[in-house]
C-alpha cells in the first residue's frame, strides 16, 4: 500500500474517532478507488458524484490532499461549523451534490452528465443498489445514451450483515449489463487496474459501470471483512492498534 | 366591492373559462429552462414546450423519485428546471428526494404537482392530492404558489422560473372562472386584495379556485348587510404577513378557504402568523382529515363543504 493510501486511511480513523462517531469502514475499503480517480483519472472540467455520503472523511481527506479543504478542517469533522457527517453540497470544493440518504446521486450524476463538458462519475455502495432510484436511473441512462461512469464499491456488506444475507445482489453484473450498461469488473484495491478500467470506460459510447471488488475495512486487520465497522468508533486501543497498522 | 383590476365578470355566471394548466403550459413555453416530464406531458400541458424547445425537454417515463434527482442534476447547468406530474406522485411519492437533492441543495428545480384537490374529480382519492401544500411549506428554501386562474398560473409560472431556488407551484385539474385578466397585477409574495367592502366584519382568506367561492361568499354576505375583505393568498411560502395582520386587524375575524386538508394547509399557516401577531377567532373550510373519493368535482365540494354557501355558512356561525 502506498503512502498516500495510508495517509488516507489514518484520516479516516482519525476523523471518526476524533468525531467519536462517523463510517469507517466502508471508506477505508475505497482508498484505491478514490486515488485512482482524484490523481489519476479525473480532468480538468470532470465530476464526481459521491451518492454513498456516509463515505465523507474519505472524500475530505481526499479533497485536503487535492487543496480543496484545508487539512486543518479535518479536526473539525462533524463539528458544529464543521465538515459535515454526510457531505453537503460544496461545488467550490468539489462536493458536487449532498448526499447521505443513498440512492440519489446516479439520477443527478446523469442529469450532470447532459449539461456539463467533462465526464461524470458516480460513486455508489453494493448495499446501496438497493434503493429503487438507482435503477430508475439506469432506465434513464440507457434511454439517453449517458456517458456517466459509475463506480460501485463492492465490499458485499452491509449494515445489517453480508449483502448476500441482507438483500441478495448477484449478479450485479448481469442487472447492469440487463440495463444496457457495459460492466467491467475490477480488483478495487489495484491502481492500475482502476486506472485502465476508468479509460475504457470513459471511452464506451453509453452508461459504463465498474464494479470494482473490495474489502470493507481494507488496511486494518481487526476491521477487513467485517460488515459490523459500517458506523462503529474503535475504543482507544483499537484506534491506536489502527494507527500502528496504517503508519 | 370587488377589486376594479379584476375581471367585471368575475362574479358573473358567464365569466369566461380558463385552464390554470394551460396556463402553466402557455408560461413554460416562455421560459428558459428545462422541462422535465414523468409521462403525464399531455396532462400537465407541457407539449407546447416540448415541440418549442425539443433540446430541452426530457421525458423519463413513470420514475417520479428519479425525474427529481435528475433535474438536480441538469441544474447544474445554471438554467432553472421545471418537473411536472400530478402532485400526488410529486411532490408525494419523492418528497425526500425533493428535502434532500433539490432543498437542501438549494438548486433551481421547480416542483409543478397537477391534479391538486378534491376537484380532480373522478379518478377519486389516490389522485386527488390534499397534503401537498403541508409538505412542501414545511422545507427550508421552498417556496409555494398556488394559482388562482388561467392568467395568474401564467404569471406566477414566469415569476417563480427567475427565482433561483426550489418552487412548488400546484396546479387542478378542472377548468376555473378567469377571475383575472391578463392586465391584472401579479405580485409573487402579496396576498392581493380581490375584495373589501367598506366596513368588513370579516377576513376571508383563499388560494386557488377557493378565491372565486370566496368572492362568491362576499357578494352573498354583501347582500345581508355583512362586509368582508377577500384576499387572494397565492404565496403559500413566503406568506403575506404584514397584509394578513392589517385585514385581520381591520375585520377581527378570519375565515381560510382552501381545496386541502386543513392540517398543516394554508390556513395553518395563517393560523400561525396570527396566533402570533393578532390573535382573533379563525375557521378552517378545507377537507378535514379525509380523504376524497370519486365523484364530480361538484358533487365532492359539496359533500365537504368547500363551497360558496360553506364559506358564508362559516361567516355566519359563531366560533
Amino acid at each position: 500500500m502506498n503512502n498516500l493510501a495510508k495517509e488516507i486511511r489514518r484520516d479516516i480513523v482519525e476523523m471518526c474517532f476524533q468525531a467519536k462517531s462517523g463510517h469507517i469502514g466502508g471508506p477505508l475499503g475505497s482508498v484505491e478507488i478514490y486515488l485512482a480517480l482524484y490523481f489519476h483519472a479525473l480532468k480538468e472540467g470532470d465530476k464526481v458524484v459521491v451518492s454513498n455520503g456516509h463515505y465523507s472523511a474519505l472524500l475530505y481527506s481526499v479533497l485536503s490532499k487535492k487543496g480543496l479543504i484545508d487539512p486543518v478542517e479535518l479536526k473539525t469533522f462533524r463539528k458544529l461549523n464543521g465538515l459535515q457527517g454526510h457531505p453537503k453540497k460544496d461545488v467550490s470544493r468539489g462536493i458536487e451534490t449532498s448526499s447521505g440518504p443513498v440512492g440519489e446521486g446516479l439520477g443527478q450524476a446523469i442529469g450532470m452528465a447532459e449539461v456539463i463538458n467533462g465526464q461524470v462519475f458516480c460513486l455508489m455502495g453494493d448495499g446501496e443498489q438497493g434503493e429503487g432510484s438507482v435503477w430508475e436511473a439506469c432506465l434513464l441512462a440507457s434511454k439517453l445514451d449517458s456517458s456517466v461512469v459509475a463506480i460501485i464499491d463492492r465490499n458485499s456488506c452491509q449494515i445489517e450483515g453480508s449483502t448476500k444475507d441482507v438483500l441478495p445482489l448477484d449478479s450485479l453484473k448481469k442487472k447492469y449489463q440487463s440495463f444496457n450498461w457495459k460492466v467491467w469488473q475490477v480488483d478495487g484495491h489495484n491502481i492500475k487496474k482502476l486506472v485502465k478500467v476508468i479509460k475504457l470506460a470513459k471511452k464506451h459510447q453509453g452508461p459504463a459501470c465498474i464494479i470494482a471488488n473490495t474489502v470493507m475495512g481494507k488496511g486494518v486487520s481487526f476491521m477487513e471483512k467485517d460488515y459490523r465497522w459500517h458506523g462503529q468508533i474503535p475504543s482507544l486501543e483499537q484506534y491506536q492498534q489502527a494507527i500502528k497498522e496504517l503508519s | 366591492m370587488i377589486n376594479k383590476n379584476l375581471n367585471p365578470k368575475a362574479l358573473s355566471p358567464d365569466c369566461e373559462i380558463g385552464s390554470i394548466r394551460a396556463g402553466f403550459g402557455d408560461g413554460l413555453a416562455e421560459c428558459d429552462c428545462f422541462c422535465v416530464s414523468a409521462d403525464l406531458a399531455g396532462s400537465l400541458k407541457l407539449n407546447k414546450f416540448k415541440e418549442k424547445y425539443p433540446d430541452r425537454f426530457y421525458e423519463v417515463g413513470i420514475s417520479e423519485q428519479n425525474m427529481i434527482l435528475f433535474a438536480a442534476g441538469l441544474a447544474s447547468s445554471g438554467k432553472p428546471v421545471f418537473t411536472a406530474s400530478f402532485a400526488a406522485f410529486s411532490p408525494a411519492r419523492n418528497w425526500e428526494l425533493i428535502r434532500t437533492s433539490v432543498c437542501y441543495n438549494d438548486v433551481p428545480v421547480k416542483i409543478v404537482g397537477g391534479h391538486a384537490g378534491l376537484v380532480t374529480g373522478e379518478d377519486g382519492a389516490t389522485h386527488q392530492m390534499l397534503e401537498d401544500i403541508a409538505i412542501m411549506r414545511v422545507l427550508p428554501n421552498m417556496v409555494v404558489e398556488v394559482p388562482c386562474d388561467y392568467y395568474e398560473a401564467v404569471k406566477a409560472t414566469k415569476e417563480i422560473s427567475l427565482n433561483g431556488q426550489p418552487s412548488y407551484l400546484r396546479l387542478i385539474r378542472p377548468k376555473t372562472k378567469n377571475i383575472t385578466t391578463a392586465e391584472t397585477e401579479y405580485c409573487f409574495g402579496r396576498a392581493d386584495v380581490f375584495y373589501e367592502s367598506k366596513d368588513p366584519q370579516v377576513l376571508i382568506i383563499a388560494c386557488g379556485h377557493m378565491v372565486e367561492k370566496a368572492l362568491q361568499a362576499a357578494d352573498k354576505l354583501e347582500k345581508q348587510g355583512i362586509g368582508s375583505v377577500v384576499l387572494n393568498n397565492h404565496t403559500i411560502k413566503p406568506m403575506d404577513e404584514e397584509t394578513i395582520v392589517k385585514y385581520a386587524q381591520k375585520c377581527q375575524r378570519v375565515v381560510c378557504c382552501e381545496d386541502h386538508q386543513v392540517a398543516g394547509g394554508m390556513g395553518s399557516a395563517v393560523a400561525e402568523i396570527l396566533s402570533e401577531k393578532h390573535p382573533c377567532p379563525i375557521k378552517f373550510v378545507g377537507v378535514k382529515d379525509s380523504y376524497g373519493e370519486s365523484a364530480s368535482a361538484d358533487e365532492l365540494v359539496k359533500k365537504h363543504q368547500l363551497g360558496s354557501d360553506d364559506i358564508v355558512e362559516a361567516v355566519l356561525t359563531k366560533n
